[in-house]
């Protein structure tokens, strides 16, 4: 049940009714009950996986719950933080290896077993390829990094460990964010979820407006650019320059419109209910630099890494000492940063990972990385030559160049997810910078006439000035509230029109499927 | 205090730390900047700040993070 089908919103809208039919205390079991219905009806008895998952950091969270509760009278308050600290490092530590192990092993299956098959096979006995039987269960990527983020919330006491499993099961299975993101944190949504929401006309109907606005992402402009971003990709050998160009800004256009999109509905099913996930996107083509840019793109993912990964390593003893050693010998700046670079470097090789098993992926997390840190190196430089040639970093103009600039570092390094493999990336990328000989397609001839660009360009231009009206801190849910209903109305027709009428559908009207289903 | 102001000061001159409020909030601190900023403190203080006490509340103004250090301080 595709977050755009037919099926889906038939779906949602009965949920949405029955949850405000029912008694306030007792919507949250709504909620639980669309979302055991919602997994089980698209991925079976892997909810049980799942399940498994939640059980799991349920426990941890009471036992860790129960260590800091622990007191001493024969201890120092140093001595005991520090015993507490090891009993809940140890519990952290068993429940991350039982989940992420679930998730490594499932994504990283075609490694692991031929591996493996190949250990067994040392010792002379043989191991059938069993990873067609190893299924991912749905969204494993997003509720487990949830699940563990809830463990070390209660392990630095910002939450409370929940006493009762189908509320904590509420927070892991919730339908909305189970796709695709966004990755929530337990602290933010329990009340939101267990204590049940009243009625609010204005804040169900920009949900619903969300919603709309989403499949418009999804449907006119994704699945438009996806045909020209597959056609180019499919058949990348007979293209150079140009061409290759063209997909790979389709591509940009592409991921962002689907993956936004599919954050929309699922941050609008939830808004009509009266829950707010968390921001994913701000505007991340505004960009000013790689770092700026995933401060706005996947902001849960990048949150997560930061607050789980990032502080955690480079705060921890063992770079601390590092550092020390560094600075006598490279000097002071150098010995500082280090653990700021190495941290980033990790977490970078962890947001490839995230995506998939290929090398591909570790490459696209180190392309990134590299221009984070070399932007941290070089920082003091840049402000140099900024200095130099009198350029102030609030000028428009020098603005524009640095969104432009970051751009195409981005677009650039799309190559390498979308790519089949890293090699093919790399031949693209030579490519990419040959010069375009004659004979290559037009831009009508990659797969969408030119009725479906003018669509396509007009759909994409609303995206850029909707997020121009956003950037400049209007919000335009509140502005179309603002305008006279007969204006109001025909903009809501014209959105869901426009949906039906160009949006891309294949056989029996579904649509492709999201991009980031898949992780 | 004046130490800390002196480590805020060296680290991004271009804040006003004595009157900022938000400096979490307004994303005027990235990670960076923290990281740095606990190295230092760590080191001059003679404390262990870690990733628990990074909450915004901590670190959104200098009389934010010089209490954090005070009862860091008083942990010891």
């Amino acid at each position: 049940m595709s977050f755009v089908s037919f099926k889906f919103y038939v779906f949602i809208a009965a949920f949405i009714l029955l949850y405000y039919l029912i008694p306030k205390k007792y919507r949250w079991i709504t909620i639980l009950s669309a979302s055991v219905f919602f997994y089980i009806f698209n991925a079976g008895s892997l909810f049980l996986m799942l399940l498994i998952t939640a059980a799991s950091t349920f426990f941890a969270a009471l036992r860790i719950e129960k260590i800091n509760g622990i007191t001493s009278d024969t201890l120092t308050k140093k001595e005991l933080k520090a015993k507490k600290t090891r009993k809940k490092r140890t519990v952290v530590a068993l429940a991350s290896l039982l989940n992420f192990g679930f998730l490594v092993t499932l994504k990283y299956k075609r490694l692991i077993i031929p591996g493996m098959q190949a250990l067994v096979g040392i010792f002379g006995f043989e191991m059938k390829d069993f990873s067609s039987s190893l299924l991912m269960p749905l969204g494993i990527s997003f509720y487990t990094f949830q699940s563990i983020g809830y463990i070390v919330d209660v392990s630095r006491a910002e939450v409370k460990a929940q006493k009762n499993f189908l509320h904590y099961l509420t927070f892991v299975s919730f339908f909305p964010q189970i796709v695709q993101g966004p990755i929530s944190r337990y602290g933010d949504l329990e009340k939101q979820l267990i204590d049940g929401n009243d009625f609010d006309y204005r804040r169900t109907k920009f949900g619903l407006q969300l919603i709309v606005w989403g499949a418009f992402k999804k449907l006119v402009i994704a699945d438009r650019a996806a045909i020209v971003v597959n056609t180019v990709f499919a058949n990348y050998p007979e293209y150079t320059g140009k061409t290759l160009w063209l997909g790979l800004i389709f591509y940009a256009l592409q991921i962002y419109a689907d993956f936004s999109g599919g954050i929309d509905v699922a941050r609008g099913v939830a808004q009509a209910i009266g829950v707010n996930l968390e921001e994913n996107f701000r505007r991340p083509y505004f960009a000013t630099s790689v770092s700026d840019f995933w401060r706005r793109w996947h902001i849960t993912l990048g949150s997560w890494c930061r607050d789980y990964v990032f502080y955690p390593l480079s705060l921890s003893k063992p770079f601390g000492k590092l550092s020390k050693k560094t600075r006598k010998i490279f000097g002071n700046y150098i010995g500082k940063q280090l653990p700021v670079i190495l941290s980033q470097l990790i977490v970078f090789i962890i947001i490839g990972m995230w995506h998939g098993s290929e090398f591909k992926y570790i490459a696209f997390g180190l392309y990134h990385g590299t221009f984070i840190i070399g932007g941290i190196l070089l920082d003091g430089v840049f402000k140099k030559i900024r200095d130099t040639l009198h350029i102030k970093d609030t000028n428009f103009a020098y603005r524009v160049f640095c969104i432009i600039r970051t751009f195409f570092i981005v677009t650039v390094g799309r190559v390498f997810s979308r790519a089949g493999s890293f090699l093919t990336a790399v031949s693209m990328l030579g490519a990419c910078f040959s010069p375009t000989p004659t004979g290559q397609p037009g831009l009508y001839e990659l797969g969408v006439d030119e009725k479906g660009m003018t669509v396509l360009l007009i759909a994409t231009l609303i995206l850029f000035a909707v997020s121009v009206i956003q950037e400049s801190g209007y919000e335009v849910r509140a502005l179309i509230a603002k305008c006279p209903l007969p204006v109001r109305w025909i903009l809501y027709i014209a959105g869901i029109v426009s949906i039906l009428i160009y949006g891309v559908y294949g056989k029996g009207l579904e649509s492709g499927a999201f991009i980031y289903m898949r992780y | 205090m004046d130490e800390l102001l002196e480590i805020l000061t060296n680290l991004r001159p271009d804040v006003d730390f004595e009157n900022e409020t938000s400096l979490i909030d307004s994303e005027i601190l990235d990670s960076f900047d923290i990281v740095s900023l606990i190295t230092d403190i760590n080191d001059a203080f003679g404390v262990e700040i870690t990733p628990r006490d990074l909450k915004p509340e901590n670190f959104n103004s200098a009389d934010a993070i010089y209490s954090l250090i005070r009862r860091l301080e008083e942990e010891e």
